[in-house]
């Protein structure tokens, strides 16, 4: 009995671990949560733990004063030392590990959006979350410091689409216009807009792209053998260059 | 003279809104383009792209 409370007890303390930990990590580009090893799991519950509890009680002495109630700890930490009196501190001890849990909640969510407000996951590996689709289509890939210029430049992503499509090779060709991530990590399908196709075969025909009628198509990911993705920026420059070339004196 | 079109510092940023026919020429010349970038024509308009990364 008093090992199955203190496993309760235990358990319970590391749960707004468990919890932060899949708040921060809850985002489509981040939901993979792949098992890594009970020793790794235990550090990663545990240890952020540990933080969210400090941070509660923290908090919980700040509003102490505002709202005019006492809280104590320390009987509750003595229930976890100490077997004795689990009836009398299992509903508060209950109340306070859900107060840390949902303090947990939020703090995992804030944090995701501080990191990404941030860009410490574009500019650190420490903090870049497991799906490298989401960096690499929607152009954030720029950002990272091994890579020239920025995703805030670019206005066009043009993507060259291998699929297998029956027994024969389809290229497709046209602007990345959105993407959806699956559940598992990867990616699920990418929709491509103005897109044309050929067969892989027709390699060295001329005018080989035909043009595809509707203006979006999604391709599955499944049916990707591999992707070539480019970013380029685009501007209008009309009036600038019809300006300059009235300066130009080569023009008259 | 080198052109002010050929200073890619010039351009930063700007959102065009892509025609289909935008979408094909740039598919069609997308084999020139690079870093250093490239002006074309597409009707009365001029454009100005360049590889990033």
């Amino acid at each position: 009995m008093a090992l199955a409370v203190s496993t309760l007890f235990l358990f319970l303390f590391i749960l707004p671990g468990i919890t932060f930990k899949r708040a921060y990590l809850s985002s489509v580009f981040s939901r993979k949560l792949k098992f890594s090893g009970l020793l790794d799991e235990v550090f990663w519950a545990l240890f952020p733990s540990i933080i969210m509890h400090f941070l509660s009680y923290g908090l919980l002495l700040l509003v102490e004063g505002v709202l005019q109630f006492n809280f104590e700890l320390r009987p509750l930490l003595d229930i976890l030392l100490k077997e004795s009196n689990y009836e009398q501190w299992f509903i508060p001890y209950l109340y306070y590990c859900t107060y840390v849990i949902a303090i947990s909640f939020f703090a995992g969510h804030i944090s995701r959006r501080i990191v990404r407000w941030l860009k410490l996951d574009t500019r650190f590996k420490l903090f870049r979350f497991s799906n490298d689709w989401h960096y690499l289509l929607s152009g954030e890939f720029l950002d990272f410091p091994e890579v020239p210029d920025h995703h805030e430049e670019v206005s066009f992503k043009l993507v060259n689409v291998l699929t297998n499509v029956g027994n024969e090779q389809m290229i497709y060709i046209g602007e990345l216009i959105h993407f959806n991530l699956s559940d598992e990590g990867g990616l699920e399908n990418i929709v491509l807009k103005d897109a044309k196709r050929r067969f892989l075969k027709d390699d060295l025909i001329e005018n080989r792209y035909y043009e595809i009628p509707g203006r979006y198509i999604t391709i599955p990911y499944k049916t990707i053998i591999n992707i070539n993705i480019r970013y380029f920026y685009l501007e209008e420059i009309t009036a600038i260059y019809e300006k300059e070339k009235m300066l130009d004196p080569s023009n008259h | 003279m080198r052109s002010k079109l050929d200073n890619k510092e010039n351009w930063v940023s700007g959102k065009v809104r892509k025609s289909r026919e935008l979408v094909y020429k740039l598919i069609d010349i997308n084999k020139e383009i690079d870093g250093t970038g490239k002006t074309f024509r597409l009707g009365e308009k001029v454009y100005f792209v360049r590889e990033l990364g």
